[in-house]
């Protein structure tokens, strides 16, 4: 580590000086002249670390600019007088080839000379020493680059430890190398896979789907980066997913990453999961076949009371299909009406409880229709009601025919057994009239002709007899009427009670319509009377008819009606019809049972005389009061079988 | 017109009917039926129906309801049992003359029926009348037809002619065509030719 100094024009005496003064290791030459110089430099023996310009030396600024075009990286100290430092400083900042390095020094003594020289000598030991220890450095780090070839192989071992397939493949889908678990995936070993294809490992239609991939790996698609590929090994199917990426994009071959893993467990899981979904639909088609196949309306409601599942049946019924009634609330299916009637029906079975009724709906293009319901709710596993389950049955037909039957019993008994007095007074009036007409005219006829004078003997003669004829028929009807009234064979032993019941159930029709309150006082143990049913029926029919009539005129809520029986005279029974109708006057009363006597309009006044001989034919008593809070009451006592 | 058809199924009442209306001066004819009766009443002369709406087999209304489709115009006096108005109604509705209830006043029954033949014969002379006028209408040309209409609305000659854009001499010459070919004598032979004739537009 020496240091070399080169001295210009500056005396040997310097030089010896500066030979036994400066610290040993300082290496000092000296010349006389600035040529010997520049050809020592242009020799390139090596070369000073500093140069000192003697003060004889001529033009220090040139030969300092010499110096540094021969050699760089000097330093050269000029050394000057007292007094022109500053100008020498100036000269060597205003030259454009000189720098820091070529410094002046105002040379005094050798000491101080040799101080300055000192310190330069040092600094330049320094930087040696420093750069030097930044090379041992550098060395160093050098000799540690030969180690990175052990970090690839740790990395390796760590792939082949890790249970995933990891592959290199070149663009042609050639195995360039692959790790451990791609080995024992694959089933064999590197030497037999390396420089393979990957996709001549798989069966055929593995291969085109291997070949895709690659294919779209290189042209950098980013999707379909993953199949699933089967592979036969001992005898086992196992299934691997491979993806492919293309991860070393800058190289001038592509080099292609695959990864492999066995997905055996997953893709045998899925097939059996399709099985048995597929085998769930097949038997919900079959379930759906079966239900659209029942002609009754079948569906599930929620608990919004939206629907959720109908059958066909359901559609066909409302006109709308599968997918317009799903989701729609019940009343925008079967409509408002229908719905307000089945209202209290749902809130039974969202309340809980399996229910079953019967309905008249009036749905709207329908019509009226009867309808047979049954809610079964649904029950969530907390126990909610989350909604109900509906079938419903048109019965409209079998309804109608079963009214039929009905209506159509009720007019054979109509017919058969009571023809109310009103029905039966009409029917004498026509039949009356028309002997009267008869007699009318031929009498009319016979008086105009003997007015003008053109009586014929034959012609009156046969004409009076036409008028006797009449009139003995219509003495007949009247006299079919009296044996109606008088009929003695059909007396039985009867309870007035039951009479009292059938009449009440005769008129049902009529007291559904009236609705009035209707009370039945009716005495238990009432002896049996010896009567004609059906006579008796007919007057408690119509009594109670008449009854209702006069309580037309009044709100429903003051109509009143009250039936009572009771014993009287001991063995005899007493029938009282009451109601609250506008009532009776005296003058009314004493004419009320005379026959023709009538307050209706549309009566024939024959109703109640007609009930007096009935009355009075089984030796009763029939009397009509005003009730003393308003309304009328008839009654009439029938006398008891008299004791054998 | 004098012919009476009593249709009843009710013997002494058709023939009782019969003996009276025949007192006073028409002739009867019976039908027990009302199939008899329609079947023969395509044949039979002009004459007012007796008939009863309470038949067996086919009622009256039906019997009106099929001599209306035959378009007879025939006037028919219906026959009730007591207390069937609204039958009696429908009867009228359908284009009956009148009804009687059973038993009914003999005297009001011939008034009633001889007030009908009487209204039903003015009628029948209003008719022939009628088509007669509408006959001689068709004679006239269109302007004569014009200046018939102006006239009937009450204008003057005068009015006639500036509305038709004619001179009133003119106006003059169709009038008298108009009189010549109505047959009329006077205005008001015309007016009543062309009243008859339902001319279009008469305005009251």
């Amino acid at each position: 580590m020496s240091s070399r100094i080169s001295l210009l024009s500056t005396g040997e005496d310097l030089l010896t000086y500066l030979n036994t003064n400066l610290s040993a290791g300082v290496f000092l030459e000296h010349n006389d002249l600035p040529q010997n110089l520049y050809s020592a430099l242009e020799q390139s023996f090596g070369k000073p670390d500093i140069i000192v310009l003697g003060i004889n030396v001529q033009d220090p600024i040139r030969t300092a600019e010499h110096i540094l075009v021969l050699r760089r990286d000097i330093k050269i100290l000029i050394l000057c007088k007292g007094g022109r430092q500053n100008i020498l400083q100036k000269a060597i900042q205003f030259s454009p080839f000189l720098n820091s390095e070529v410094t002046s020094f105002e040379y005094k003594s050798y000491s101080s000379l040799r101080k300055k020289l000192q310190m330069l000598v040092d600094n330049i030991v320094k930087q040696r020493l420093y750069r030097s220890a930044i090379e041992v450095v550098e060395k160093e780090r050098s000799s540690i680059a030969p180690t990175r070839p052990l970090v690839a192989n740790y990395l390796e071992k760590l792939l082949d430890r890790i249970p995933i397939g990891i592959l290199s493949l070149d663009s042609h889908g050639r195995i360039l190398n692959l790790n451990r678990s791609a080995q024992s995936l694959l089933g064999r070993s590197e030497r037999a896979l390396v420089n393979l294809e990957l996709h001549s490992l798989f069966s055929n239609h593995d291969t085109e789907n291997i070949k895709n991939l690659t294919h779209h790996a290189l042209i950098g698609d980013e999707k379909n980066h993953s199949i699933v590929v089967s592979l036969n090994s001992l005898e086992l199917k196992c299934y691997i997913e491979i993806s492919i990426s293309l991860l070393a994009i800058n190289t001038a071959e592509p080099i292609l990453t695959t990864i492999m893993q066995e997905v055996t467990d997953r893709v045998l899981e899925e097939i059996k999961r399709k099985k048995a979904e597929k085998a769930l639909l097949a038997s919900e088609q079959q379930l759906r076949l079966v239900i659209d196949a029942i002609p009754e309306l079948i569906a599930y409601v929620d608990a919004d009371l939206t629907y959720q599942f109908n059958n066909k049946a359901f559609e066909k019924w409302f006109g709308f299909s599968r997918d317009e009634i799903k989701g729609k609330k019940i009343w925008q299916v079967i409509g408002e009406r229908p719905y307000s009637v089945i209202t209290p029906y749902i809130k039974q079975v969202m309340s809980g409880s399996t229910i079953t009724f019967e309905e008249k709906l009036n749905y709207p293009y329908r019509g009226d229709v009867y309808i047979r319901s049954s809610y079964v709710p649904n029950f969530s596993e907390s126990g909610k009601v989350i909604g109900f389950f509906l079938l419903t049955a048109d019965i409209t037909q079998s309804k109608n025919e079963e009214e039929g039957k009905q209506k159509h019993m009720l007019e054979a008994a109509h017919a058969s057994r009571i023809i109310t007095i009103g029905e039966m007074s009409t029917q004498l009036a026509h039949e009356i009239s028309q002997p009267l007409a008869s007699i009318g005219a031929y009498s009319s006829a016979c008086v105009r002709l003997i007015e003008k004078d053109r009586t014929n003997i034959d012609e009156l003669y046969t004409a009076f007899q036409n008028i006797s004829t009449q009139a003995i028929r219509a003495q007949e009807i009247m006299h079919q009427l009296r044996n109606f009234v008088k009929k003695d064979t059909s007396r039985k032993t009867v309870s007035v009670n039951d009479l009292v019941q059938n009449a009440i159930r005769f008129l049902q029709i009529e007291i559904r319509e009236n609705k009035p309150d209707l009370s039945l006082n009716l005495a238990e143990d009432l002896p049996l009377i010896e009567a004609d049913q059906i006579l008796i029926e007919q007057v408690i029919v119509n009594l109670v008819k008449n009854a209702m009539e006069a309580m037309q005129v009044l709100d429903q809520k003051e109509r009143r009606l009250t039936l009572e029986t009771n014993v009287c005279q001991d063995s005899g029974v007493f029938v009282a019809v009451k109601d609250s109708g506008p009532g009776i006057t005296d003058y009314e009363a004493s004419k009320i049972f005379e026959p023709f006597y009538t307050t209706k309009p549309e009566g024939m006044g024959m109703g109640l005389a007609i009930i007096r001989s009935i009355i009075d034919s089984h030796d009763g008593e029939l009397e009509v009061l005003a009730n003393e809070d308003g309304g009328t009451t008839f009654h009439f006592t029938l006398p008891g079988t008299p004791e054998k | 017109m004098d012919n009476i058809y009593i249709v009843d199924d009710e013997a002494a009442l058709r023939d009782s009917l019969s003996m009276l209306l025949r007192a006073e001066d028409f002739s009867t004819k019976e039908f027990a039926t009302p199939a008899a009766f329609l079947e023969q009443v395509g044949d039979l002369p002009e004459g007012l129906i007796i008939l009863d709406l309470w038949m067996p087999g086919m009622s009256g209304i039906e019997v009106i309801q099929e001599l209306n489709r035959r378009g007879f115009t025939l006037p028919i006096i219906c026959i009730t049992g007591h207390g069937d108005v609204s039958t009696a109604v429908k009867a009228i509705k359908l284009g009956a003359a009148d009804f009687f209830e059973k038993p009914f006043d003999s005297t009001q029954l011939i008034e009633r029926i001889q007030h009908c033949v009487k209204e039903h014969q003015n009628q029948k002379q209003l008719d022939v009348f009628s088509a007669l006028a509408k006959e001689l209408m068709a004679k006239l040309t269109p302007r004569e037809y014009e200046v018939l209409q102006g006239l009937v609305e009450g204008l003057r000659n005068k009015q006639i002619a500036y509305n038709m854009g004619i001179s009133i001499r003119t106006v003059e010459l169709h009038r008298v065509h108009v009189m010549d070919k109505l047959e009329a004598k006077s205005l008001s032979d015309v007016l009543k030719i062309a009243i008859a004739a339902d001319i279009e537009n008469i305005k009251i």
